[in-house]
């Protein structure tokens, strides 16, 4: 800097600063952080990471999707970071280094919550345990997470979640049922500050849960859900967070009179949303999705949109978009391999590829190390 | 809510400025201000902003203004006269967003600071810098440390232009 004319020096109150920088993106934050010492120790503030984290909630540009997938060539697994302004997913897209290791065989995105996902990576295919990871995409930083009893396999569930009564982070690991053994493996818990798995209670009614293992538990009002069955009927299991709690809701009946189908729960715009894809009567593959307008009422479930694609095997929503439309991820039938694509164009919206899958998550600051 | 204030005798308020220019309002507009606004509860007529500056102060006025004669049918033509509004120098949009944050006027901070936000986002840090008349306190050591924990965030090309 040469001569700085002293009377238009600004100088801002903090408040003011952390006003104007809370409305960037993280990698535009990270940049400034060698502006000056005090926009360093500013984006660092923990009470600015939730400023910012609140913003980006609302804001078109923090939305993203992560999306991991298995390059064909050399099997090896890689991240990358797409925006979700527009439907165009591989627009500006950011290749992202896998954390732990940099060439992993074996990768899973389980869920996302916030700007935060959970992740299993492993270096080789056979006898290796997997380590699971807390991992910020946006920031790039991760911890290694400590194995809880029993490691998710191909039909278990994860859910990330913050509790505002313990003001602390949690995770929830559940298991299909294992219809071999005739037996429920528990859930368990870790309360990320206590760094401890715990096993939760056993649900009172004996009540089986089916997990296809493409979904991660769906957050909303306070807690996780997934799909249970008893013997006559599905039906959506709930788990409060901070009093761990079981409820049960009932599904649209349509649902419960179809057969051999597969049934999933997510959560759209913070509605609980179920959906199914079965077989009609022409044998054609169909989507049908409904959300749930009053939280727990019954009634209230509103069949949004039905698909008719005889490729679509199974079918999980993603992200809804500011229009309405909606971000698929889906398994289609011929070729067996898995795809992006949006409700109103069947279009494939990424390469395809194996084992491919991908969250959408809100870009924020928050630092894993500190949350335990 | 206007036509009471309307049909009643318009009460006026005297802002003076940092640089001692007084300016009358109408009470209705000024109390957008958070900071008027207490002091007209409290039975002030005339109020001393010792930290706003008349140049502010005349487009703070102007906004003030556009702003209290909102209805459903001029929504385009406030949302012109915004855009207008941000569209100047960045030592201009800092000395509204300062006179913004001590009035207290949280809608115009709110864009003041957007604007600002959405105009530095694809800077370098060298011209964030620069148009923030910010000294840099780094050693070259230490901002070397900062830009390789932070190496992602400063892969490709950066805009260096100050406007």
């Amino acid at each position: 800097m040469d001569v700085v004319d002293e009377a238009i020096v600004v100088h801002f109150h903090e408040e003011i600063v952390a006003d104007i920088l809370s409305r960037l993106p993280v990698r535009s934050l990270l940049r400034f952080k060698c502006v000056t010492k005090f926009w360093e120790t500013l984006i660092s503030k923990p009470y600015f990471k939730t400023k910012h984290l609140n913003h980006a909630k609302n804001g078109q540009n923090s939305q993203k999707f992560l999306i991991c997938q298995k390059c064909p060539k050399d099997r090896i697994f890689s991240f990358y970071s797409c925006p979700l302004s527009s439907v165009q997913l591989v627009e500006d897209v950011q290749k992202l280094d896998c954390p732990s290791n940099s060439k992993p065989l074996r990768c899973a995105i389980h869920c996302c919550y916030d700007g935060l996902a959970i992740i299993t990576v492993c270096d080789k295919i056979v006898d290796e345990t997997p380590i699971l990871l807390l991992w910020n995409p946006s920031t790039r930083e991760s911890i290694v997470l400590q194995h809880p009893q029993f490691l998710p396999e191909e039909f278990s569930s994860l859910g990330l979640a913050y509790d505002s009564i313990s003001g602390d982070y949690k995770i929830l690991i559940i298991h299909n049922f294992d219809y071999n053994h005739g037996y429920q493996r528990p859930s368990e818990i870790l309360a990320l500050k206590s760094g401890l798995w715990r096993e939760t209670d056993k649900h009172p009614c004996g009540i089986q849960y089916v997990l296809s293992g493409m979904h991660s538990l769906a957050f909303a009002h306070e807690a996780f859900h997934w799909i249970g069955k008893t013997k006559t009927n599905y039906l959506l299991v709930s788990f409060t967070i901070s009093s761990e709690v079981y409820g049960e809701i009932p599904l649209p009946e349509e649902i419960c009179l179809m057969r051999n189908i597969n049934i999933g729960v997510s959560v759209l715009d913070g509605m609980l949303c179920v959906y199914s894809t079965y077989e009609s009567h022409q044998e054609e593959g169909t989507f049908k999705l409904w959300v749930m307008k009053d939280y727990s009422v019954k009634e209230s479930w509103i069949a949004l949109f039905t698909i008719v694609d005889p490729e679509i095997y199974i079918a999980v929503p993603k992200y809804r978009f500011s229009d309405g439309e909606l971000l698929f991820w889906c398994i289609h039938y011929q070729c067996g391999t898995n795809v992006f694509r949006t409700s109103r164009e069947p279009s494939v919206l990424w390469p395809r590829g194996g084992h491919q899958n991908g969250f959408a998550f809100t870009e924020n600051l928050i630092s894993p190390k500190l949350l335990t | 809510m206007a036509s009471t204030t309307e049909t009643k005798q318009k009460k006026m308020l005297i802002l003076k400025s940092a640089d001692n220019d007084e300016f009358e309002i109408e009470e209705s507009v000024g109390v957008q201000s958070e900071t008027i606004k207490n002091l007209v509860e409290d039975g002030f007529t005339f109020v001393p902003l010792p930290n706003v500056y008349t140049k502010a102060l005349i487009k703070i006025i102007d906004y003030l203004k556009k702003h209290a004669n909102k209805t459903d049918s001029n929504d385009e033509e406030i949302k012109t006269f915004d855009k207008d509004f941000v569209n100047t120098t960045f030592d201009d949009l800092f000395e509204l967003v300062s006179a913004a944050n001590y009035l207290h006027i949280s809608c115009l901070m709110n864009m003041l600071c957007q604007t600002i936000a959405d105009r530095i986002k694809d800077k370098s840090p060298e011209a964030v810098r620069k148009i923030f008349h910010i000294n840099c306190d780094y050693t070259p050591e230490e901002e070397a440390k900062i830009r390789k924990a932070n190496a992602q965030a400063f892969e490709g090309q950066f805009d260096e232009s100050l406007d």
